[in-house]
């Protein structure tokens, strides 16, 4: 059974690129826009491999997203990785502080992201 | 987003194929390297991932049809052939083309590539069904260069292989602690990923200490209670090792501790267990010498005491098996240790010193006619000539380090002039003054080049002649004395003899019609501007080339000889010094004046009387062992004043060409001794090809035995033209 | 849920990913095999992944079994994905090939 990665950003070319090189690899993802289609959608999902935010959304931001995401039994320790732009030191320190599992920093490469996502999600 | 960084990525995959090249060429005589299996495979993947995300896409798929490929010899379900090889070079070929072109290529670009992939499905069609093969990744160290029968490649780990190389290529062992918090299952962390990564960086020894972990009922099962110790010997360094624990650095305990190269004790035993308990910090010093007094197992009396626990003996227990796994492996270079090469030169100039300064105290010695002094002095100069050989065998590198780059020379000229060849070795192993080896490397480059344009035919002309339709090109290695024999023996068509001899005349090397013997016809190709080549190729080019060959072996001190028969192939040999340093020469006298001849030129001496050589008059050749050996006066060539005296000498000397007299005053005798190079003053004195200082603290020159020999030639021919104008 | 537990004797069935989330429940299970008298016996045939949580929580069933003076034993055939995780984080010394060679190479177990 292929991994299940939800992928949340407000870019769609991100979430695309992302989906696309994931895609290479054998996962499956899904995509939502913000941090509250995604907790709508956890609503009706029984488990995901892995799950990637942006930080800086609409609605409900990335920091928010997995804070809430946390209080479901479900994803509790679902790993979670954050998108941060640059080296943004404090909002890693944020997201490792809501339960984020790690970060990716943008610009970031296939090779990369792949890298980053096998070692958290396996 | 994506467009920015378009350059970035083109960067990246550049030098990300320049890498695998190397690694394929590697792998082509380590096929079952799994290291270097991974590596290939990586770098694919590498560029396949980056090409998807900037929008080459056919790159991409490219790359990830290979990748599949690839990933199948690394299972060792598809076996690594040459073919596998060639064709994956030009997988790496063909994705550098494409990186040079935006999305979409060429269309005839494109179909270069599914051409390329056409062959590597015929591949996996035909090469399926292979039982995964064991990967072999420590296998004996022969030390042999690759000899391939069939197409598939045996495994051979060469001197780049595990191993004596393994401390060149930068292995290192760390001790790793990692204990993370009791918390770190909370955001989602796996924490046997996160071990097994690591582990992934090398060779690793692991110890999970699980003696926290309480009864089911005291449990929290969201709670970690493990740590670990890990020994791990990889390539990596400490930043790549602290990499793995990025996301977990607030939430864990790390320390990372690089272990020394050497795990051997000053007695060249593998460390003890005590070492290695007190080093981690276990126990104190003190407890152990106490617990050593016991009769009893070490671990033993530790655990009894409660100095150490178990699980903390077991740990060190593990990694002391590790650390002797490790070290046997690459036992050659256990104890070895890294020097800078200027300090090795500054130690072969001091030992040189030495050496001229023995010669000194011998002679004084001799001088004196005092017995103690002689004795002493004898002595002296045993050590001091074991210093010698040690200090110089510290500067030796296997050739076989060289022997990697001509592969490609051969892979890629062959294709290029539409030849088959292959290019195997033998003697790798073979140790040469480091110095030597790094300037053997063009003139070898010439000669494989040559042998592969005037040598080797074409498929469909070797066939025709009854030979395989693959050429052969050896290239060989081993010792003959203080000597290192290089040959490069091909089984081509061997050397036209007619077209030599006519281009020989035409250049005014050879009178029409002149009998000359094959071997020294053939060295005349060495002659400056000699090439025989009807049409100028682009590879072996317009002549030159061999006469560079000569001119930097004779540089080197050595010499080159060739043989070849027609319609089976030709063998150039190089005659090297094994150093550059010191040389063993006949020391002889002309008036008050010291030369030395390189003892390995020297094929004998005759004695002859004044009035005798005068009988010669103009026709300065003497007859030497049935042969007819031209010769020199030394007093002549370098205008010494003075008598000569009423019986001179005459040195037979080798050179390239042929063999040449030396008239001399008197022979002193052997001589060991330290090339200086030489002052401005000597520089433009011709047959001279250094300077050395003699025990009395003189200088003596040191005689360049081809350059003479060829003036002696000019002379000779200068002079036999004269005799005949007369 | 795929995780079981025969009734009568103390067999559970262990299958799926063994992730964090599945400790408690791990836990929970574990009891109740122990809180029965026969020997409890554990079936890895069907797992796909461990991590380290559940791993933690197998150690400690063993432990308490041991000072309960049970019996504790893997039964079944051992996924080869789980065999090379619990190799490679220094759990499993070598491949073992029988089930009940798993009891034997663990580490302290």
């Amino acid at each position: 059974m292929p991994k299940k990665i939800l992928i949340i950003d407000d870019s769609a070319a991100i979430r695309q690129s992302i989906s696309f090189i994931l895609h290479q690899e054998g996962y499956e993802t899904i995509e939502a826009q913000d941090g509250l289609e995604a907790l709508n959608m956890l609503a009706s999902l029984e488990s995901l491999d892995l799950i990637i935010t942006d930080v800086n959304m609409p609605n409900l931001d990335g920091i928010g997203f997995i804070r809430k995401a946390r209080e479901l039994a479900a994803f509790k320790f679902t790993p979670i990785l954050v998108l941060t732009t640059e080296s943004q030191g404090s909002k890693m320190n944020e997201g490792k502080e809501a339960g984020a599992t790690g970060w990716i920093v943008k610009p970031f490469n296939a090779d990369k992201l792949i890298g980053i996502v096998k070692k958290v999600a396996g | 987003m994506i467009d920015k960084f378009k350059a970035a990525f083109r960067e990246e995959s550049y030098e990300l194929l320049s890498q695998l090249e190397d690694t394929l060429l590697e792998l082509e005589s380590q096929p079952r390297n799994g290291e270097l299996i991974n590596a290939a495979f990586r770098a694919m993947h590498t560029v396949k991932g980056s090409s998807a995300m900037f929008g080459f896409e056919t790159i991409s798929k490219f790359t990830h049809e290979v990748e599949t490929v690839l990933d199948q010899c690394r299972a060792g379900t598809l076996p690594i052939t040459k073919d596998f090889i060639g064709l994956t070079l030009k997988a790496r070929d063909h994705l550098r083309r494409l990186l040079e072109f935006e999305e979409p290529p060429p269309r005839e670009v494109v179909a270069d590539g599914e051409t390329i992939l056409a062959r590597y499905r015929d591949y996996v069609a035909t090469g399926a069904g292979l039982k995964p093969a064991p990967k072999v990744q420590d296998a004996a160290v022969t030390g042999e260069g690759a000899t391939a029968p069939e197409s598939t490649l045996q495994a051979q780990e060469g001197p780049s292989g595990p191993g004596p190389a393994a401390h060149e290529s930068g292995l290192s062992t760390y001790r790793v602690f990692w204990k993370p918090k009791p918390e770190i299952f909370l955001d989602g962390t796996r924490v046997l990923s996160l071990v097994e990564e690591l582990v992934g960086l090398g060779e690793a020894a692991v110890y999970p200490h699980t003696e926290d972990i309480p009864p089911l009922e005291a449990i929290d099962p969201e709670r970690c209670y493990c740590f670990w110790d890990v020994v791990l010997t990889t390539q990596k360094t400490e930043n790549d090792i602290r990499d793995v624990f990025i996301f977990v650095e607030d939430r864990s305990e790390l320390r990372i501790e690089r272990l020394a190269e050497a795990f051997l004790d000053e007695e060249g035993r593998a460390k003890r267990l005590g070492e290695i308990l007190v080093e981690r910090g276990v126990v104190s010093p003190e407890s152990l010498r106490e617990a050593l007094g016991s009769q009893k197992r070490l671990g033993e009396v530790l655990v009894e005491k409660r100095v150490a626990s178990k699980a903390e003996i077991d740990s060190a227990l593990v990694e002391q098996e590790h650390l002797k796994k490790v070290q046997e492996r690459s036992d050659p270079a256990a104890g070895s240790i890294r020097v800078a090469s200027e300090k090795l030169d500054a130690l072969v100039d001091l030992v040189g010193e030495l050496v001229t300064l023995q010669a000194r105290l011998s002679r004084t010695s001799f001088d004196l006619q005092d017995g103690p002094l002689a004795s002493i002095s004898e002595q002296f100069e045993r050590l001091i000539s074991q210093l010698r050989d040690n200090t110089m065998s510290i500067r030796m590198l296997p050739i076989g380090s060289t022997f990697n780059k001509f592969r490609r020379v051969v892979r890629d000229l062959s294709l290029e002039l539409g030849k088959e060849a292959e290019l195997v070795t033998e003697g790798a192993e073979t140790e040469l003054d480091k110095t030597v080896i790094e300037k053997l490397g063009d003139p070898l480059v010439h000669i494989i080049r040559n042998s592969l344009d005037h040598g080797i035919e074409k498929p469909s002309a070797r066939e025709a002649a009854g030979k395989a339709p693959k050429g052969r090109i050896l290239l060989s290695a081993r010792h003959s004395g203080a000597y290192v024999l290089i040959q490069v023996a091909d089984d081509g068509r061997g050397l036209d003899r007619d077209a030599i001899y006519q281009k020989a005349v035409e250049r005014g090397l050879l009178a029409p019609g002149q009998e000359v013997a094959d071997d020294e016809l053939f060295l005349l190709i060495f002659a400056p501007g000699f090439s025989t080549a009807k049409v100028v190729s682009a590879v072996s080019g317009r002549g030159v080339g061999m006469d560079v060959v000569k001119r930097e072996i004779d540089s080197l001190g050595g010499s080159v000889s060739l043989s070849s028969e027609p319609g089976r192939g030709t063998t150039i040999t190089l005659k090297i010094p094994l150093t550059l340093a010191i040389i063993e020469g006949l020391l002889v006298r002309i008036a008050e004046e010291f030369y030395v001849i390189p003892l390995s030129s020297v094929d004998g001496c005759i004695e002859i009387r004044r009035s005798e050589l005068a009988s010669y008059g103009e026709r300065r050749i003497l007859s030497y062992r049935d042969e007819l050996v031209p010769f020199v006066s030394l007093r002549e060539s370098f205008e010494t004043a003075g008598e000569e005296p009423e019986i001179e000498q005459i040195v037979i000397a080798n050179s390239q060409e042929c063999r040449v007299g030396f008239v001399v005053d008197q022979v002193v005798g052997d001589y060991q001794t330290v090339i200086k190079p030489l002052g401005r003053m000597f520089k433009d004195v011709e047959g001279v090809s250094g300077a050395t200082i003699l025990g009395d603290g003189t200088v003596a020159l040191i005689l360049d035995v081809n350059r003479l020999a060829l003036a002696a030639q000019r002379d000779g021919a200068k002079r036999a033209a004269r005799g005949g104008e007369r | 849920m795929p995780t079981s537990k025969a009734e009568t004797q103390g067999i559970v069935n262990l299958s799926g990913v063994l992730y964090t989330d599945r400790a408690a429940a791990l836990k929970k299970e574990l009891e109740e095999a122990l809180a029965g008298s026969g020997p409890v016996l554990v079936s890895l045939s069907l797992v796909e992944d461990i991590d380290l949580a559940c791993l933690q929580v197998l150690y400690a069933a063993r432990r308490s079994a041991k000072a309960l003076g049970r019996e504790f034993h893997f039964v079944g055939s051992i996924p080869s994905r789980l065999c090379k995780r619990l190799c490679a984080a220094g759990f499993l010394r070598g491949h073992p090939e029988r089930t009940e060679d798993i009891e034997a190479g663990l580490v302290e177990f």
